[in-house]
């Protein structure tokens, strides 16, 4: 799942806040300021993803994809969420196109999903005396199999996607059960003691005060 | 309205026409028949007199009554047949032998209708000693009333294609009479229909051209209010799109840094940086929402006046520019050449040091020239701001008073302006009855012209 992204935005706050959330769940970022730094860039790395910006000194985000010779996934993130601009933009050959101010927690998920796609994604995840294969859903603990219920499996694969990001209980329960389940959070809690039990994971699933759970990797 | 027009005076006109129509009629009428009797009279008295003295000369004859009588009828029936000729009957009867007559009124002249027929008689005794006999006397007149209802009948019929043809007359007068209404009448349902460019083509000089001449005037000015609302809202949802825009990017990064503070787990260096962005971004619309309320504060004001020295202002911006101007290289020149002006000083320092900012920022990396200037005009004073940085491009000039508007299109915020500036500025001059104009030269530098009018 580690990739190498290139953020291309001018706004220097919105630029490293994307490469440090982008830097939590494993990835590498390169960012440049304008839109001329990204043929540079890219004639020196093979990059997995370019997030990029309309509105760019120098050269905009179309002109810049227009111009694009080899074949990078590419998602827009701009503040131009007019439905002509969306569909410049796609039309262009964009994979996905994020309107500002974005969640945190979605631009990741559409990340995963371009490079899940693109066949980018890592389908296995090793930490300490545990392999999880995301592709057959398969958990070894110890280099034996584990059972696991569906939902277990569901918030094993949503913590590990989302790293080193804390993730509510609500959000966890949304994933795992869906929009409409009536239960309550508890049962998040419940799920993820028999995980961290399973799995050895004490240490590793933190719980966040008042929030929910973090899976913590060091990078 | 023309249509009223129209029925009123075609009723009118045919009112006058038909009743001198029927008044020649029955006085012709009347002249004709009373013409006939009196012709009728005439004869009637020549074949009494001329009948009386033939029968006297029969009676002076002495013949017996038998004789008599047949002599008289034959020269009746003589007088008759010649008389017949005229259309005249006559007869006469002998009153010794029918007895008393059953004689009306004497001679007197009647009108008489006889089925279809019309007659004129006359019935009277023969004068003298022949007074026993009567003399009927009718002449036939149908002819002539046939001949006089026949010019009544003409001139009927000329009266009904007289009004006919007075009709389309009349109708094609009064249209043309209507036209100019029946134009401003299609021009202002054109104008109705949101056709606001509409006029009507003025002819002549009367008071239908005056009216014209008014309607289009009204036309205009409604055509310009109209373009102004409507500019007016073009340039408030520009600024409405432009304000979300601006506020969207800080708030993108506030709320973003929050999330990454509370999901991530940071050190205290990350956490300080992150918490910086967030009150950088707050600071920022802080700026955004001062700005703007400044600017709300200046619609209608009526500054405070006084008079401002201008070479201590000057000197003032100066000193406050100072450590900017030494950090970028640049170089700045004050030439005053009037001592005083009117304006409310702190919105006047404030409008100077934002051309001076500006100024500032146009000057590239290595360093420029600002030059600030006070001049007197004949019909005021002038202060300009002149720099000789990178300059504006020719068709950003006239929207560089917009708004949030950025001649760099990326928008970037680098500089830390918050592209409120000239608007303030421009409002700042306006409450001062000042005029702002921009001249640019890309690569060559930006001057900013105020003009301050005495009036």
């Amino acid at each position: 799942m580690v990739a190498l992204i290139l953020i291309v935005e001018d706004e220097k706050a919105i630029n490293t806040l994307i490469k440090k959330n982008l830097e939590l769940v494993g990835h590498t970022c390169v960012s440049v300021f304008d839109g001329e730094s990204v043929f540079n860039e890219i004639e020196r790395y093979d990059f997995d993803l370019i997030l990029l910006d309309i509105m760019l000194p120098k050269l905009d985000g179309f002109q810049v994809i227009e111009e694009i010779a080899v074949d990078i996934p590419i998602i827009f993130l701009t503040a131009r969420g007019r439905v002509q601009d969306k569909i410049r933009g796609l039309k262009l050959g964009a994979d996905d196109y994020i309107v500002k101010p974005f969640d945190m927690l979605e631009l990741q998920a559409r990340i995963e999903s371009v490079l899940r796609r693109t066949n980018k994604a890592d389908k296995l995840f090793c930490l300490r005396d545990v392999k999880v294969d995301l592709s057959s859903r398969q958990v070894l603990y110890k280099n034996e199999a584990v059972d696991f219920a569906p939902q277990e499996f569901i918030l094993i694969e949503a913590l590990i996607k989302n790293r080193n990001i804390a993730m509510s209980r609500d959000k966890l329960l949304e994933i795992a059960w869906g929009y409409d389940y009536g239960g309550d959070t508890r049962t998040v809690d419940v799920h993820i003691h028999n995980i961290r039990k399973k799995l050895g994971w004490e240490d590793v699933i933190k719980t966040v005060y008042k929030l929910g759970y973090r899976l913590e990797v060091k990078l | 309205m023309r249509l009223k027009t129209f029925f009123a005076t075609y009723l009118l006109f045919l009112c006058i026409l038909f009743s001198s129509v029927g008044i020649v009629s029955v006085y012709m009428t009347s002249s004709q028949v009373s013409m006939l009797k009196e012709k009728s009279a005439g004869q009637y008295q020549a074949i009494a007199h001329s009948l009386s003295r033939d029968i006297a000369v029969l009676y002076g004859r002495g013949m017996d009554l038998v004789d008599f009588s047949l002599a008289v009828d034959n020269l009746v029936s003589g007088y008759a047949r010649y008389y017949i000729r005229q259309n005249v009957h006559i007869s006469i009867a002998d009153l010794t032998l029918s007895g008393q007559g059953n004689l009306l009124s004497e001679g007197e002249v009647s009108f008489v209708i006889q089925g279809a027929e019309y007659f004129i008689y006359i019935a009277g005794f023969l004068p003298g000693r022949l007074g026993y006999f009567q003399l009927n006397y009718s002449l036939n007149v149908t002819e002539n009333i046939a001949d006089m209802q026949n010019i009544q009948r003409i001139l009927l019929f000329s009266a009904i294609v007289f009004s006919i043809v007075a009709a389309f007359a009349l109708y094609f007068i009064l249209s043309s009479i209507f036209k100019p209404l029946s134009i401003v009448a299609k021009a202002s349902r054109k104008i109705a229909n949101g056709q606001f460019g509409e006029r009507i083509n003025v002819k002549g000089n009367n008071e239908l051209a005056q009216v014209a001449l008014d309607f289009n005037k009204m036309a205009g000015k409604v055509e310009r209010q109209i373009i102004f609302l409507e500019e007016e809202a073009v340039s408030k949802q520009q600024f409405v799109d432009n304000f979300a825009h601006e506020i969207r990017t800080p708030l993108t990064s506030i709320y973003g840094y929050a999330e990454y503070l509370q999901k991530a787990s940071l050190d205290e260096k990350e956490t300080i940086e992150s918490a910086g962005y967030i009150m950088d971004e707050a600071n920022h619309m802080r700026k955004i929402a001062n700005s703007l309320l400044e600017l709300a504060t200046l619609r209608n004001y009526q500054p405070v006046k006084s008079p401002i020295s201008i070479p201590a202002l000057f000197e003032d911006i100066g000193q406050t520019m100072e450590a900017s101007l030494r950090k970028h290289n640049v170089r700045m020149v004050c030439q005053s050449d009037i001592d005083t002006i009117d304006g409310q000083e702190d919105l006047i320092r404030s409008l100077l040091l934002n051309l001076c900012c500006n100024a500032l920022k146009a000057c590239p990396p290595a360093g420029g020239n600002i030059r600030l200037e006070a001049k007197v005009l004949p019909n005021g004073t002038l202060i300009s701001v002149i720099d000789d940085g990178c300059g504006i491009p020719k068709e950003s000039l006239p929207e560089i008073a917009e708004p949030f508007y950025r001649v760099d299109k990326s928008r970037s915020r680098e500089d830390g302006g918050i592209g409120l500036g000239l608007t303030l500025c421009n409002k700042i001059a306006e409450v001062h009855n000042a005029e702002m104009a921009v001249e640019s030269t890309v690569g060559e530098g930006t001057s900013v012209h105020v003009t301050f009018t005495t009036s």
